[in-house]
């Protein structure tokens, strides 16, 4: 094909009807034969493009020139599509391949984007990495209800922290897209967020998965377990305890359930405390309250460590 | 859960603990239990300086039929730094289920400040009556605007939508 074939397939890949991401398919093969005046057609083409055919597009146009000039606009939407979902995974696979290939300083990231600059510094190291890889191993943490924006459970949040120094937690997910789900009081919200888990672990791929689940974020990780992904570790920390939530117990290795002696938002969810099952050892703190199961003063006064069998 | 005549006195003791969460849970499980015998003591300690405390004993009054809770307390605990009290304010109105919509319709019109958590307990709550108030609410706050469209766009068939 001759250049400038090559720019008239452009042009009429950009107008036709294919997806979104057959175009940035088509576009990404394209750039190679592309002559410089497809620079201006693919500027003109950005303007209302959905966010998969935006990052091809900055992707091409990084590749034609070397210029760097979409790199904050390719961080956006890297940070924006972060936050889960079908489509943005997606988007931010895409994000991140092209960001790979422009390099910026770990330290200017971290200050820019924060957690999510942990990510994107990743990046710089490597060009056009295969994401994503699998780990050795994976810990995950998992809120509770209407718990999404407490802090406990992410990065520089206390339990958080705790884990990942006092009990060299090393592998302890903390990226921008850990794993988050809606909340929202209901079965039907916690069985979503089961399905999504299982997606999540999926696409995080790892030989061996730990959880740490709080509260009905426990029963959303035994959720997960039930079209077979394995949990090789769960620790439960107060779920209130439902037959209907129970794992898939093949799919999960060690099963913990902690609990506090007295635990008012347990008994008002009319869920049970304890499993009585083989499957799960049971500790009762001394502690009370429905958050001393993820309280770091708990873990090391009462040596709830040292139940659940860290070092791992 | 304790039923019998000793394990009722025994959680009547509880509510004179000195620890508050002792005190919350023998008011919620004597309210489960419907121990009518307790409703005078459950009033005063609705309105106890604790929230914890106070949440747990008008979700006890609310089980044995008194109608009376304040339930602006617990509605104003949702928006807490406290995530204990957040979930025992949101599995409390939400067990108290769709008789209590009325009484959050009405708090949305007194203390619309509180209206991203009341928006959202009613969405958890769910139910026909839930839905039409979150769909009829008029604001011009688009953050507000925001929440009301992802509620309505996420409601399940099963929440009884009309």
């Amino acid at each position: 094909m001759t250049t400038q074939g090559a720019l008239q397939q452009l042009s009429s890949v950009l107008a036709g009807k294919a997806s979104s991401s057959s175009k940035a398919a088509m576009i990404i093969m394209l750039e190679p034969k592309l002559p410089d005046a497809a620079i201006a057609v693919l500027d003109a083409a950005l303007d209302g493009a959905e966010p998969i055919l935006r990052v091809a597009i900055m992707d091409v146009y990084f590749e034609m020139t070397g210029d760097d000039y979409h790199k904050e606009d390719l961080e956006r939407i890297l940070v924006q599509a972060g936050g889960g979902g079908d489509a943005s995974e997606e988007v931010y696979m895409a994000a991140r391949l092209a960001l790979g290939r422009i390099s910026r300083s770990t330290e200017d990231a971290l200050n820019e984007w924060g957690d999510s600059g942990i990510e994107i510094a990743a990046m710089v190291t490597g060009r056009r990495a295969a994401p994503p890889l699998s780990r050795d191993s994976i810990t995950v943490m998992i809120h509770g209800t209407w718990a999404s924006d407490g802090k406990w459970w992410r990065p520089r949040g206390d339990f958080f922290e705790y884990a990942k120094k006092d009990l060299m937690r090393t592998d302890l997910y903390g990226e921008g897209d850990q794993f988050r789900w809606s909340g929202k009081n209901r079965d039907s919200k916690r069985r979503e967020a089961g399905a999504s888990l299982d997606q999540w672990l999926r696409s995080h791929p790892a030989a061996e998965i730990n959880v740490f689940a709080h509260s009905h974020g426990a029963n959303v990780a035994m959720l997960a377990t039930h079209n077979d992904t394995r949990i090789d570790r769960l620790v439960m920390l107060s779920p209130p305890v439902r037959k209907d939530y129970f794992a898939k117990w093949k799919n999960v290795g060690d099963a913990f359930n902690i609990q506090a002696d007295f635990d008012p938002v347990v008994a008002i969810a009319r869920g049970g405390q304890w499993f009585k099952r083989r499957e799960v050892k049971e500790k009762k703190l001394k502690a009370n309250g429905h958050s001393a199961s993820h309280d770091p003063e708990v873990w090391r006064d009462e040596s709830v460590a040292k139940f659940v069998g860290i070092p791992w | 859960m304790p039923s019998g005549p000793a394990q009722l006195a025994e959680l009547r003791s509880d509510l004179q603990s000195s620890d508050r969460h002792r005190r919350a849970i023998a008011a919620i499980q004597l309210g489960q239990l419907g121990d009518r015998r307790s409703v005078d003591e459950l009033r005063v300690l609705a309105c106890d300086s604790d929230d914890l405390v106070a949440i747990a004993a008008m979700y006890g009054c609310w089980q044995l039929g008194v109608d009376t809770v304040a339930i602006d307390r617990m509605v104003a605990a949702l928006s807490s730094d406290d995530e204990e009290l957040v979930q025992e304010s949101v599995f409390a109105l939400c067990g108290m289920g769709e008789p209590v919509v009325p009484k959050l319709t009405g708090l949305l019109i007194e203390q619309p400040a509180l209206a991203d958590e009341i928006l959202r307990v009613l969405a958890d709550i769910g139910g026909a009556m839930s839905w039409q108030t979150i769909n009829d609410f008029e604001t011009d706050d688009a953050d507000l605007m925001d929440i009301i469209q992802e509620l309505l766009e996420e409601w399940d068939d099963e929440d009884s939508q009309p």
